[in-house]
């Protein structure tokens, strides 16, 4: 194995070096679903267990806890990440989206979800909420995907239940019937 | 509340020195996106009794950025979705075509490109385009740097070169020169057994000569049929001329060089072919994207 010395790189500007101490057991607050909420958290705790046991937010769910099967898919910062593998610690600058927050105050069902009862898309429901939330991803940043598009976003989300035709079928109505144009 | 993970002592800390300080002791681990350490972390793989944080290293940039000398810098924070959208990466095209692969897109949201590289992980697509554009990665100490190529990183399974205290600091990937082209394909192959790495790849790169008839020069790269990425010995002389006969020789080659999984018995029968399958694709769509002919059957599919 090779290896050459090198100048160190010019790094970016930096605040003023502080003394590094290690990151206890603290409360923290996160901003989920647009709401400021507070929460223990401990640097060994994942983001799913946190938002499910926590905050109560069991729309979350914990699969196979290892980044495989996407029912753990929640937002941060409208961007769909793995909640199994993201440690609470590191998601308290970012602004988190769960299936909870997807119906309205009044408890009407937001079109994505609506389509998923029209068409009969789930059976378990158990990859449901990861389901919903990236493809509200999905049409956040294109609001005509093709069925195509739809397939791939959702490629990383398991479902042993439906054969997925549904729930394509599913992202797809509700896309129809939500304003905006193609980017 | 359920546990999961074992406790440990975690930093964030806000400078290349103080990263590299704290993971100096033993059993320290750096954290990125968490796509890997935190699955190893579930299974019980490693249990650190300290884990840093690199995300919050201002120094560490977070957005590729183009050199000074055309070269692609690519450094420790930016995701692998964040060199996805830059505009400049469809001049590697391998790399674009790796990057475009790569599923699901949560993890795009949340692994960086170091970290990918870093893992060490045999099947994953980014280092063996990474080794074929003969890119480096920029280490430092926090007062030293050293650069290794990222073809030389893994010496074991799950291993790399780096040593305590240590962090990688960016990578580099040469410009791109005058009737140059690149490109990388890879097919998933259904396991059959414990252990069997899902797929197989190729990462091809080829520079012709002025007049697009020619290969002056040529690297391929098979990811997932080692710990590491296997580049292929080319034993055949430069020039060689553009066309099927020069890809064929070449997937022969890479074939020939496959060894199969000793617990894997049909792979023997299934990864060559697929692997001279992936170079012969792999070399025509260098050459045309390098400014050479396009063989018979790429002109159909153009149609």
């Amino acid at each position: 194995m090779s290896s050459t010395a090198v100048s160190p790189e010019v790094g970016l500007p930096h605040p003023e070096p502080a003394a590094a101490v290690p990151i206890t057991k603290h409360i923290a607050t996160m901003r989920v679903n647009g709401r400021d909420r507070e929460v223990v958290v401990e640097p060994y705790l994942l983001l799913v267990d946190v938002l499910r046991e926590a905050l109560g937010l069991t729309g979350v769910k914990r699969g196979c806890a290892t980044g495989h099967c996407g029912s753990c898919t929640v937002l941060a910062d409208g961007l769909p990440i793995r909640s199994c593998l993201r440690l609470a610690v590191t998601a308290t600058d970012v602004a988190l989206e769960t299936v909870e927050g997807l119906a309205g105050p009044d408890g009407t069902l937001a079109p994505l979800q609506q389509a998923v009862v029209d068409h009969a898309a789930a059976q378990c429901g158990y990859c449901t909420p990861g389901m919903l939330m990236a493809a509200t991803a999905l049409l956040a940043r294109d609001p005509r995907p093709t069925r195509s598009d739809v397939q791939r976003a959702l490629n990383g989300n398991l479902c042993r239940c439906t054969g997925y035709v549904k729930i394509v079928d599913a992202v797809l109505d509700a896309a129809s019937r939500m304003p905006g144009d193609r980017a | 509340m359920g546990r999961v993970l074992q406790p440990f002592e975690y930093y964030e800390p806000v400078t290349v020195a103080d990263a590299a300080r704290l993971t100096r002791s033993a059993n320290a681990h750096l954290l990125a996106g968490g796509c890997d350490l935190v699955p190893r972390m579930r299974h019980g793989l490693v249990r650190p009794e300290r884990v840093v944080s690199i995300m919050k290293v201002a120094e560490l940039d977070d957005v590729p950025r183009l050199g000074p000398d055309g070269e692609l810098r690519i450094g420790a924070r930016v995701l692998l979705g964040a060199l996805g959208g830059h505009p400049g990466l469809p001049r590697w095209h391998a790399l674009d075509d790796a990057v475009d692969g790569l599923e699901p897109a949560d993890i795009r949201n949340m692994g960086t490109v170091v970290g990918n590289v870093c893992s060490a992980v045999a099947f994953l697509d980014v280092p063996v385009v990474l080794a074929v554009l003969r890119a480096e990665l920029r280490v430092t100490d926090g007062s030293d740097a050293r650069a290794i190529p990222v073809a030389d990183l893994c010496v074991a399974p799950l291993t790399t070169a780096l040593r305590p205290g240590e962090l990688v600091s960016s990578i580099v990937v040469p410009a791109v020169g005058p009737h140059s082209g690149s490109a990388f394909g890879k097919i998933a192959v259904t396991p059959h057994e414990e252990g069997d790495h899902n797929r197989v790849s190729a990462a091809c790169s080829v520079v012709l000569d002025a007049g697009g008839t020619s290969v002056a020069s040529m690297a391929v790269v098979i990811g997932s049929c080692d710990f590491r990425p296997l580049p292929v010995p080319l034993t055949t002389g430069f020039p060689m001329p553009v066309g099927a006969a020069t890809y064929a020789q070449v997937a022969a080659l890479a074939a020939d060089m496959v060894a199969p999984p000793a617990d894997a018995h049909w792979a023997a029968q299934v990864r060559p072919q697929l692997v001279a399958a992936l170079v012969r694709d792999g070399l025509e769509r260098a050459v045309r994207r390098a400014g050479g002919p396009a063989e018979a059957d790429d002109q159909r599919r153009q149609r």
